[in-house]
């Protein structure tokens, strides 16, 4: 051991640990837990950037003994006190403090940058954030962020307009606003999962498959059970007799319940052998080199077309159970099942045959498909194929759990948490009272925390050892043992006529669902149901199987489906338009939705049953295609002086969903607190993108309260009530919806009781800020009187509002994404020049937020379409499992000019008019920077990534 | 893991010759990313503080340190503008304030950020080793295999003129090809295959080889491509 001398946040510090240890490890331990870890010492997501001796530096690449004599600064040098700094506080303005698993990071550098050069350029910007990965927000407003502290320091306020405010009418909902938990957040406060772990914990270590698919017939533990500081390893074999699956999905659930724990089958590279329950890493690694396990090896299968193959190999092949809508011929089908394997039960049919290895299917259309390709003067019949994305989080999955009071608690970073509850109760065997799930703050969810990836086993290791166990993946588990995008092989045929108008629409969608079939029938099932209802066409049709495979496993990621079909739907437009000899802008206005028709292809759309079919409802699609072609200046063909590079343009129209209409449930309550202040008690799960902010925004605005009188507690199974969670852009519609229920609630009975105390009609009195009741006579009553005397000896009880919010209707955020993009002919690099995201999102709550949103999600479109790339090797194998590896885009990927706009359209059934703003903006990346690229130098690429070897080939360069 | 730490180059060359299977470390990004549990089995002769990091003007040309950051060749003034950019290539700011030069040059990946342009600059290098020492040419020293020598500098003989390109799906992946000339000398690193040195089309002597950063053909035809004809 040795004691380092140095300066920390100005004082003289000495941090204690090994010489060869990483500074980034002494420092959280020694407090600085602001200093976090997203990359394994990869030295790459700057989440451990700290300034050493004047320069930033990732303290993972530090070793202690280099400290001596070191100045370090961390985020925590920021503050004073508890007091953010400018530029902390200029960052919550901007809106980027969102999952902020790294914005004190971010704070760090842009402090560091503003000491050094007052007024910044956007190149000075660029360098100094060059060595950070920002997946939630994107960069756009951190130039925002820097302009905002120069503008507080030269005038003392801010000039520049952090967003569009909107609804004059109200007061908080619409308006840009710090967020309510923004200040804790980019200070670095401990609000994350590892910051709840208790000295002295255990810790949780998978042992893993070096096989893609494989019978593991036995797992001998003994020696490794001897090993000292081992607590306990669960395998196959004494794990619980309880079929699950690992989607947080609403019960019953639309995905086969096809594995346990850990399976007697093991059908991806990186499957789940072996949990071991020990004392420290080091000690379970030990352990794990003694484990003996004999595998069966079995020929895997990696794509559609292997899995389908005649003869394939079959992922799973145990008996075939339903729980409701069993087929006659069950019993004959299973007489063929494979005894070494176990169940794959259906909650319901989802058309599966797992003996082909297809996991669901589903099809559906309206009209006649062939007599509109016959009317069609021009029919185009493509393929496109999506790669695996993975979502890099930047916090990891993790979990702590423990007992208390013969309860078992867990800390989850997820979307879901009463998913969480019922899943873990279930596989433990144990009623839900006794689980009790707190969601910390999420440091980046994306749809892979909607998935139940690691509470499943740290909570069933936790409820049989007794122990407190900690369990994080690390980020090579984060790429091949975590959840990605199902890649999907999408044929579109596409009719039209010479005058632009679209005659038929086939869709065929083969999706790989991986080794398990978490959302295996709804990811796919949205590459139609969230683009062919864009159509005005009479004739479409698709038909959707997804098959089983041992790639790594799939799951919910941010756009869920919607990105891949919308890559495929919206190619296909364009090379339709260019063998038609016209615009496919032109194409596309004459072939749009607009507000009030009715959308009959949802009758064959429904999730595992038939949809509700309805009218289109608030709709700015046609606004954002016409300011869109405006703001790109469509129809000017650019020009680039060097005469190697061509320029083109292109863009998609798209559409999401606001939450999933007859499946989702959320509640809320806002307690009146003694004091007249508010409390709302919210199931939501805010992952970093305002959930939180909102329903705080929801009570302020009914009950007209200062922002600062209300606090929010959200996600906790014990003192929030019931919500399904946070997925398909459920957060704003159905659990803002709720909390704006909960607070109409308590203003009924907030007059109601101020009836009772000042002795006047309920219908003699109004609510005003801040937070007072008011007769017509001029009596007024404050909350807070009220509330104490409500509360006192003789009151009649804490006034607390309750809301739920369920619907059959449909609030559906509509866009248009346009890029420019150029392309070197020679080298075929690929610059993204300009990229201009317009969506309505109805009433945008917090509008600064939303921009922000829209810029993350398209930044990470931009990953998938031109960058990103989950690799495997002959055997299954992930060869991709850093962030450098795998290839995420950063600052310097970021298109030059880029816009995010929100079209103005209120919708009737969101919260204040709001719709949802964040998955759609997945959707419009790939097909507007292929269409560009296909304009610039007149080639399609159909798979993703497009790379510029991509380029070159289809130019016949090599 | 062992952390040595010699009083001199001439001390550390000697520890070197001790303890073979041990690395020098300098700036580190390369030694120290991604290590992880194997941390103990590791020997580190720690010769950052014993190494020059200096970059100043010598006769005709410049002599860098081989502790200069590529944070500070980037922004030195006094280099030729390619190599300035070499420099830039490490896209983070954070890893730019840590590497070497001299780390760069002794690890000799074949998607070196430095190691194409410093040959294209006619760069020599001090090397320093139990046996003495000597200088040699950039390329002699990579493809000599030099493990044991500590790069104690570089001399850039030429201060002309040049290019340098790096050609990588994004900026902080990792580079199918990066390339470097200035007037008659040419350099290639390719990703998975190899380096060539030489004229403009001694990239033609490599056996391209297929990687995460793309097909042999694909290298093989950037290559070709990387400069246009030298009137």
């Amino acid at each position: 051991m040795m004691d380092v001398r140095c300066t920390v946040n100005g004082r003289k510090a000495v941090l204690r640990g090994e010489e060869w240890e990483r500074l980034r490890d002494v420092l959280y331990r020694s407090g600085y837990t602001s200093v976090r870890d997203s990359d394994d010492r990869e030295g790459f997501a700057g989440s451990d950037t700290i300034i050493f001796s004047g320069t930033p530096r990732y303290s993972n690449l530090i070793l202690l003994y280099q400290a001596e004599g070191a100045e370090i600064i961390t985020p925590e040098g920021l503050l004073d006190g508890r007091k953010t700094n400018d530029v902390q506080d200029a960052m919550v303005a901007a809106g980027v403090v969102q999952s902020a698993y790294n914005a004190p990071e971010a704070a760090l550098l842009l402090t560091w940058l503003l000491d050094r050069k007052p007024h910044p350029a956007k190149e000075d910007i660029k360098e100094a954030l060059s060595g950070i990965f920002i997946r939630d927000a994107g960069y756009e407003h951190y130039y925002l962020a820097v302009k905002l502290a120069e503008e507080k320091r030269e005038y003392g306020r801010y000039i520049t307009a952090v967003s569009p405010s909107f609804r004059d009418e109200l007061s908080v909902v619409g308006k840009p606003m710090p967020k309510i938990d923004g200040k804790a957040l980019v200070s670095g406060e401990k609000l994350f999962v590892e910051d709840r772990v208790e000295p002295n914990s255990d810790i949780l270590y998978v042992l893993r498959s070096p096989f893609a698919h494989a019978y593991v017939r036995s797992v001998d533990v003994s020696k490794a059970l001897e090993v000292e500081g081992v607590v306990d390893i669960i395998t196959a074999f004494n794990c619980p007799d309880v079929y699950y699956m690992q989607a947080g999905q609403g019960n019953p659930e639309p995905s086969p319940y096809d594995r346990k724990l850990l399976n007697r089958k093991v059908r991806h590279v990186g499957d789940r052998v072996a949990a071991i329950v020990a004392k420290d890493r080091e000690t379970a690694e030990k352990a794990a080199a003694l484990i003996d396990v004999v595998y069966d090896p079995i020929e895997p299968v990696f794509t559609v077309e292997e899995a389908m193959a005649e003869g394939a190999p079959l992922v799973h092949n145990g008996i075939v159970e339903y729980v409701s809508g069993a087929p006659e011929d069950l019993d004959e089908y299973n007489k063929s099942a494979d005894k070494d394997e176990d169940k794959v039960i259906y909650q319901f049919p989802l058309h599966g045959d797992i003996r082909h290895n297809i996991a669901a299917g589903a099809h559906g259309g309206i009209g006649d498909i062939e007599k509109g390709f016959e009317e069609a003067d021009a029919v185009v019949d493509s393929t496109y194929q999506t790669s695996q994305p993975q979502c890099t989080p930047l916090e990891p999955h993790v979990c702590y759990g423990r007992i208390e009071g013969g309860r078992l608690v867990l800390n989850c970073s997820t979307q879901v948490p009463y998913h969480v509850r019922r899943i873990v109760a279930r596989i433990c065997q144990i009623p839900e009272n006794k689980v009790h799930v707190i969601k910390e703050r999420v440091g980046g969810g994306y749809g892979s925390k909607q998935d139940i990836l690691v509470e499943d086993l740290l909570g069933y290791a936790v409820w049989r050892t007794g122990h407190s166990i900690y369990y994080r993946n690390t980020r090579a588990e984060e790429f091949y043992a975590n959840s990605t995008r199902h890649p999907m092989r999408i044929r579109v045929k596409m009719g039209g006529r010479k005058d632009g108008t679209i005659t038929a629409i086939y869709m065929d969608v083969r999706a790989n669902t991986g080794p398990y079939g978490n959302h295996c029938l709804t990811v796919p099932m949205n590459a139609s149901s969230k683009t062919l209802p864009i159509f005005r066409v009479d004739n479409m049709y698709y038909d959707l199987l997804t098959y089983y495979t041992n790639i790594p496993p799939t799951g919910a990621y941010q756009g869920y489906g919607a990105p891949k079909g919308y890559f495929a739907i919206i190619s296909a437009m364009g090379e339709l338009a260019m063998k038609l000899g016209i615009d496919p802008l032109e194409m596309a206005r004459k072939n749009i939705v607009e507000e009030g028709y009715m959308l009959e292809i949802l009758r064959g759309l429904g999730e595992g049953r038939e949809g509700a079919v309805v009218p289109v409802g608030s709709c700015g699609l046609r606004e954002a295609l016409d300011k869109g072609a405006k703001m790109i200046e469509w129809g000017k063909r650019e020009e680039s002086k060097d005469p190697e590079w061509k320029i083109g343009k292109g863009f998609a129209m798209i559409q999401q969903g606001s939450g999933l209409p007859g499946l989702d449930h959320s509640n809320a309550q806002v307690k009146l607190l003694t004091d007249g202040t508010l409390l709302v008690l919210s199931g939501g799960a805010d992952l970093g993108t305002g959930l939180d902010t909102l329903s705080a925004k929801m009570a302020a605005e009914v009950l007209k309260v200062p922002m600062e009188n209300i606090s929010v507690v959200s996600g906790d199974t014990d003192s929030c009530m019931f919500d399904t969670g946070a997925y398909a852009s459920s957060g704003t519609y159905f659990s803002g919806n709720a909390s704006l229920n909960a607070a109409k609630d308590l203003k009924q009975k907030i007059i109601h009781e101020a009836s009772l105390q000042l002795g006047k009609r309920e219908d003699e009195l109004i609510i005003e800020y801040p937070g007072v009741v008011k007769a017509k006579d001029g009596t007024t009553l404050t909350f807070a009187s009220l509330s104490h005397t409500a509360t006192s000896g003789e009151g009649r009880g804490q006034l607390i509002g309750t809301g739920s919010f369920t619907t059959p209707n449909f609030a559906v955020p509509y866009g248009a994404h346009f890029a420019e993009v150029a392309v070197n002919t020679v080298t075929g690099e690929i610059k993204v020049l300009k990229f201009y995201a317009l969506q309505d999102a109805g009433t945008p709550i917090n509008p600064e937020l939303a921009l922000c949103q829209m810029y993350g999600a398209v930044m990470k479109s931009i990953g998938h379409t031109l960058y990103e790339d989950l690799v495997l090797d002959k055997s299954g194998r992930c060869v991709t499992t850093t962030f450098t590896d795998y290839c995420v885009p950063m600052i310097q990927e970021a298109p030059e000019d880029f816009k995010s706009v929100l079209i103005d359209v209120n919708d009737q059934y969101g919260p204040f008019g709001a719709k949802s703003i964040s998955e759609i903006a997945c959707n419009g990346a790939a097909p507007a920077i292929a269409m560009a690229i296909a304009d610039a130098v007149g080639v399609w690429i159909r798979t993703w990534p497009i790379t510029p070897e991509k380029i070159l080939k289809a130019l016949g360069r090599f | 893991m062992i952390i040595l730490h010699p009083e001199s180059l001439e001390a550390a060359v000697e520890m070197k010759r001790q303890f073979p299977q041990s690395s020098y470390l300098s700036g580190g990004t390369a030694l120290l990313s991604l290590l992880s549990g194997k941390d103990k089995d590791s020997c580190f002769i720690d010769i950052s503080k014993i190494l020059s990091a200096e970059i100043r003007k010598e006769g005709d040309g410049v002599r860098i340190g081989g502790a200069a950051k590529l944070a500070d060749i980037a922004r030195s003034e006094i280099l030729p503008e390619f190599i300035r950019k070499s420099a830039g290539f490490q896209s983070s700011l954070q890893l730019r304030e840590q590497a070497t030069i001299g780390g760069n040059v002794a690890l000799a990946r074949f998607d070196s950020y430095m190691i194409p342009s410093l040959f294209a600059s006619d760069a020599v290098l001090s090397l320093i080793s139990a046996d003495g020492t000597r200088d040699l040419q950039v390329d002699e020293y990579v493809l000599s295999g030099d493990k044991d020598s500590i790069i104690e500098s570089v001399y850039i003989r030429s201060l002309s003129d040049g290019e340098a390109k790096r050609f990588a799906r994004a900026s902080h992946a990792h580079a199918a090809l990066t390339a470097a000339h200035s007037g008659k000398r040419y350099a290639y690193g390719i990703s998975g295959s190899g380096f060539a040195f030489g004229d403009k089309d001694s990239y033609s002597t490599v056996d391209f080889s297929t990687d995460l950063t793309g097909s042999g053909d694909y290298k093989r035809y950037l290559a070709s491509v990387s400069f246009k004809e030298v009137r």
